[in-house]
């Protein structure tokens, strides 16, 4: 597994793609705070980091796996590997990585921004209202990492059901920019049926906000605990339909 | 059959299926240590599927020795020691030359000595999406070659070479299959593969319809003889006659082996005198192209 993990990380650390999510996420970190309102909730929501890292892993979790097949590269990694579930596995911890990098990257470039464009220093550690400023940003972006467990599976189940990166990054701009609207309409156009309809993994792009915002459950009908356990099956279950599939992909 | 230490690899009615479509049927061969078997067939015929199936790709029914260890879907240990090159070369366009020759080699002398062999030093260290058909071919063979493999499974390996780079290629085949190493080649370039070959497995519509060493194989072309009489449009109505089947090309009969004592009988009865019969001395591809022809009736 070990040498799995370290051939995935050598494979990541040269291909372009990783890089680009990076400069991506700076560069949209920069221009919201160039151009948005610089203030508390800015920061909490590390100037929209949160909504863009998993953008950005459904991009590259998705590129990462179907490269192989597009190289025929998946031909050498298969046949020299008897454990296809070492090959998934590797794949997905090292996508998840990159998530961490991102999130702790997205951390660092909130202090920096924060420091050049928000006028007035802010104190970071005073609790209002129960809350500080470094608390919510913690942990926004730990859910942020949480909702990149769910992505990674969902893109990983989708390359191996869909085949083509573009679909798969479309689904990823569907979830990112509108998967919680069309959660909440179908909880309006259907409220009997709310009980069920609140489980639907579109609703868990909540888990980002509403822990540092408990306001947000009166939108999502989630509890956080509901919401931290219903994103981490789903991640589970997509990662493991994604499994399912790739044992069974013909090469 | 029994699976001895002695055949490297060992296919025994081996079935691929791809759906409910059964695409090899019932394969049996084996490889011994330093043979050369070119593995040729129509396009379709299943070359690439049986290659497959020998890397644990493809589910299969039947049993599949490498150095009498059973290679399955799951179980591919046994694969250790065996290197690929399968329908294109598997390579990182992100990656340089040697950093995909890095990702697989145990020594880096052993790297170092095939990419001298292949000449591949001028561009090694560039990265490998800049690189010609070609160069991406030798890449994926110098991949195949790495770890002093002791079988080698290469799927149309000339494909987009020059012919500098044909001949290193055959080179180092030869030499590695003169160390012990066996080689399953197809290519589409039966010229080419004539000239390291030492077996002959032909393959058809999922059948192994020939499996025979060079030099039998090559006996084939002596199974034609060209003759020509004083009157072949008589001898013409005498073949027809008897239904001795034959192809008629520039001013020559061509007959079967089988057919010779036949057509002396009916030429001398018929009173006309053969003035030429000669064996004809058919290429491989000819060759294959009659053995095709042969088993589709």
């Amino acid at each position: 597994m070990a040498t799995a993990i370290k051939e995935e990380l050598y494979k990541l650390n040269h291909e372009r793609i990783s890089l680009y999510g990076l400069l991506f996420l700076i560069a949209i970190m920069a221009y919201s705070a160039l151009t948005g309102k610089t203030n508390r909730t800015a920061i909490i929501y590390g100037f929209d980091a949160i909504e863009w890292i998993p953008i950005i892993i459904i991009t590259v979790g998705s590129a990462f796996f179907a490269m192989e097949y597009s190289n025929n590269t998946i031909i050498m990694l298969l046949y020299k590997n008897s454990n296809k579930l070492k090959i998934y596995l590797a794949k997905f911890f090292i996508v998840f990585l990159y998530a961490i990098f991102l999130t702790i990257a997205a951390v660092l470039l909130t202090f920096l921004l924060s420091l050049i464009f928000v006028p007035v220093t802010c104190n970071w550690i005073a609790v209002i209202h129960g809350h500080s400023i470094i608390g919510d940003l913690l942990i926004n972006m730990g859910a942020t990492l949480l909702y990149c467990f769910f992505i990674t599976g969902l893109s990983f189940m989708l390359i191996m059901l869909v085949k083509i990166n573009a679909v798969v990054i479309c689904i990823g701009l569907f979830l990112g920019y509108v998967g919680s609207s069309v959660s909440v309409a179908l909880i309006d156009v259907f409220p009997s049926a709310i009980n069920i309809i609140k489980w639907n993994p579109l609703s868990m792009i909540f888990v980002s906000q509403q822990l540092s915002r408990r306001s947000l459950a009166a939108t999502s009908h989630l509890s956080n605990l509901q919401l931290v356990v219903a994103t981490i099956i789903y991640g589970l279950i997509f990662g493991m339909i994604g499994y399912y599939m790739f044992k069974r992909r013909r090469v | 059959m029994n699976t001895t230490a002695k055949n490297l690899l060992q296919l025994d009615s081996v079935s691929t299926y791809v759906g409910h479509t059964e695409i090899v049927k019932k394969a049996t061969f084996v490889i011994k240590p330093g043979e050369i078997i070119g593995l040729i067939g129509p396009n379709g015929a299943g070359k690439t599927t049986i290659m497959k199936t020998i890397l644990g790709l493809m589910k299969f029914t039947g049993e599949i020795t490498v150095s009498g260890k059973p290679v399955t879907e799951n179980n591919h240990a046994p694969l250790a020691k065996v290197g690929a090159l399968i329908e294109h070369p598997a390579i990182y366009p992100f990656l340089t030359g040697q950093e995909n020759l890095k990702l697989y080699a145990h020594s880096k002398e052993d790297m170092t000595r095939i990419v001298n062999r292949l000449q591949m030093n001028s561009y090694i260290n560039s990265k490998a999406k800049g690189y010609s058909l070609g160069m991406k071919q030798k890449l994926g063979i110098a991949i195949a070659l790495l770890n002093q493999p002791n079988l080698v499974i290469l799927d149309e390996p000339m494909n987009g070479l020059d012919i500098e780079s044909t001949i290193s290629v055959r080179k180092l085949i030869q030499e590695y299959a003169t160390r012990g190493t066996a080689f399953l080649i197809s290519s589409h370039i039966l010229s080419e593969l004539q000239k390291v070959m030492t077996r002959v497995v032909l393959i058809s519509n999922g059948k192994i319809i020939l499996n025979q060493s060079i030099s039998d194989f090559e006996t084939i072309s002596h199974q034609k003889y060209q003759v020509s009489t004083e009157n072949n449009a008589m001898a013409k109505k005498i073949f027809n006659a008897n239904q001795i089947n034959y192809t008629e090309k520039d001013q020559h009969l061509t007959i079967t082996q089988e057919s010779i004592f036949k057509i002396q009988d009916e030429l001398f009865k018929n009173n006309i005198h053969l003035t030429e019969m000669s064996p004809v001395e058919a290429n491989l591809e000819q060759i294959v192209v009659d053995v095709l022809d042969k088993e589709r009736g």
